[in-house]
């Protein structure tokens, strides 16, 4: 198909993924003044981009599926060839405090710091403030929890950072996401005790 | 608690001391090394051990934050009460259960993302190998960037202009019983401006004729630039700032405008709790 060469060019020009949707929009509308092709569906692009992926699988390039779209990138076993090239670096990777801040976020947001220090058992501040820096997180909102705390969730970002399709293909989600959580440490409040009453009362017998 | 552990200066300083994220991983570490049933944990073989490990970390002059101390002092307790005969336990703890299972269970949701954590670090991993296409970067300087970028000084200079003009206009001498609160102010912004909706910076204050109200206004709008309902833009240097409301409905964070996200960052850090 003629206008698979287009595709392949709007995917390796585009900074960001591309949905399906999204690029079977521009093939349908076409260029400024030009003819687009008005027949492409979102299930043609789809096909595509799968031939796309295979075409590309002997090459120095890869097809990926990340955040909702499908993003052009350098094959993973080149990493070290490419980054030699100047101006090409890549965000640094996070350290374990900020990865497990990421964790908890991930599968249990929107979540408020206090509930995210419970399940870490230490101070977040600082590992909250890299992350929303970096831009994969996001304050989503606040709770309506006593002191309506703010509450984080992932943004895209997130997504792109670590090359997941949506929240649904993090490992495990099924599990992690019905854990219950420790009630956040506020050593004040009758509200508190029961909640540490009730989690106790959860707790495994031997 | 006592940030300590996470203060990005004492990073490097952490990784020295050791490679535990915090008293639950140090725990979970020294239960796998004594082969221990996490069902069936020997309090007091445990407390020793993590109590020697602080003393170790205190030898190495190393700086224990505080959420170490304060499970050390959980771990003691849970110690004394293993040695206490049920019978000799006072009457309300008798019925109870052992609080040991608290921590246990801590330990076991801990111990859960944790592993989702590394989980995550391996696809980091992964995908920090894949290059794709960035922006290019067009560098500009930073006081002529576009839309978008307004400083927190441009921001108080033109609030400082407003002020003066309030001044003048409050000279013929009337007095008045303020009652502005920030709440209020807040829901007068809201009120304002519908979502997506935006206004000169002076135009928000031209009914105001007290320097009291012109404050608790503009306090308002930092607390909502802080919170993301609000953003501050502006043209290019020297040109008038536009206070807009967030599209995104209540509380929502733009991701497609990183623009002016980021024009706001500033204030939104130096406000922040």
């Amino acid at each position: 198909m003629e206008w698979a060469r287009i595709l392949e060019a709007l995917l390796f020009a585009a900074t960001e993924p591309m949905e399906p949707a999204r690029l079977a929009s521009i093939l349908r509308e076409g260029p400024e003044g030009g003819q687009g092709w008005p027949e492409v569906k979102e299930q043609d692009i789809r096909d595509e981009l799968a031939q796309l992926s295979e075409r590309l699988a002997p090459r120095g390039l890869i097809l990926r599926e990340v955040a909702g779209g499908f993003r052009i990138g350098t094959a993973p076993d080149l990493a070290g060839w490419v980054a030699k090239l100047k101006g090409v670096t890549k965000p640094p990777r996070l350290t374990p405090p900020a990865l497990e801040t990421m964790a908890v976020i991930a599968y249990r947001q929107p979540i408020s710091r206090a509930e995210i220090e419970a399940v870490r058992g230490v101070d977040c501040s600082g590992t909250l403030a890299t992350l929303e820096e970096r831009g994969i997180i996001r304050i989503s909102g606040r709770s309506e929890a006593p002191g309506r705390p703010i509450l984080y969730s992932t943004t895209p970002l997130f997504l792109e950072h670590f090359g997941l399709r949506d929240l649904e293909e993090l490992p495990n989600s099924e599990e992690l996401r019905r854990v219950k959580l420790p009630a956040p440490a506020d050593p004040a409040g009758p509200q508190q005790e029961e909640l540490i009453h009730e989690t106790v009362e959860s707790a495994p017998q031997s | 608690m006592i940030p300590m552990l996470e203060i990005p200066g004492s990073e490097a300083l952490r990784v020295e001391l050791n490679a535990f994220t915090g008293p639950l991983d140090l725990l979970l570490h020294l239960i796998r090394e004594q082969e221990m049933d996490i069902y069936d944990i020997r309090m007091e073989k445990l407390t020793e051990q993590y109590l020697a490990r602080l003393d170790q970390m205190k030898e190495d002059n190393l700086a224990i934050a505080g959420e170490f101390l304060v499970m050390a002092a959980t771990l003691l307790y849970l110690k004394s009460r293993t040695l206490l005969p049920v019978q000799d336990r006072p009457p309300e703890e008798v019925e109870e259960e052992d609080p040991k299972w608290e921590l246990i269970r801590q330990l076991i949701e801990y111990r859960k993302f944790k592993e989702a954590a590394s989980q995550l670090g391996e696809r980091e991993a992964l995908h920090s190998k894949i290059f794709g296409r960035v922006p290019e970067r067009i560098s500009v300087p930073k006081a002529m960037q576009g839309p978008g970028q307004v400083s927190m000084f441009d921001l108080v200079w033109a609030f400082q202009k407003v002020l003066r003009s309030v001044e003048d206009r409050s000279r013929v001498g009337r007095f008045e019983d303020e009652k502005f609160t920030v709440g209020q102010k807040i829901e007068f912004l809201l009120d304002r401006l519908s979502p997506g909706e935006e206004v000169l910076f002076e135009d928000l204050f031209r009914s105001m004729s007290s320097r009291g109200e012109v404050v608790v206004t503009f306090l308002a709008m930092l607390e909502l630039i802080r919170l993301r309902q609000l953003a501050a833009v502006q043209d290019g240097p020297l040109q008038p700032i536009r206070i807009r409301r967030t599209p995104e409905g209540i509380l929502g964070v733009p991701s497609e405008m990183p623009s002016s996200v980021e024009g706001t960052g500033q204030l939104g850090d130096n406000s922040a709790v």
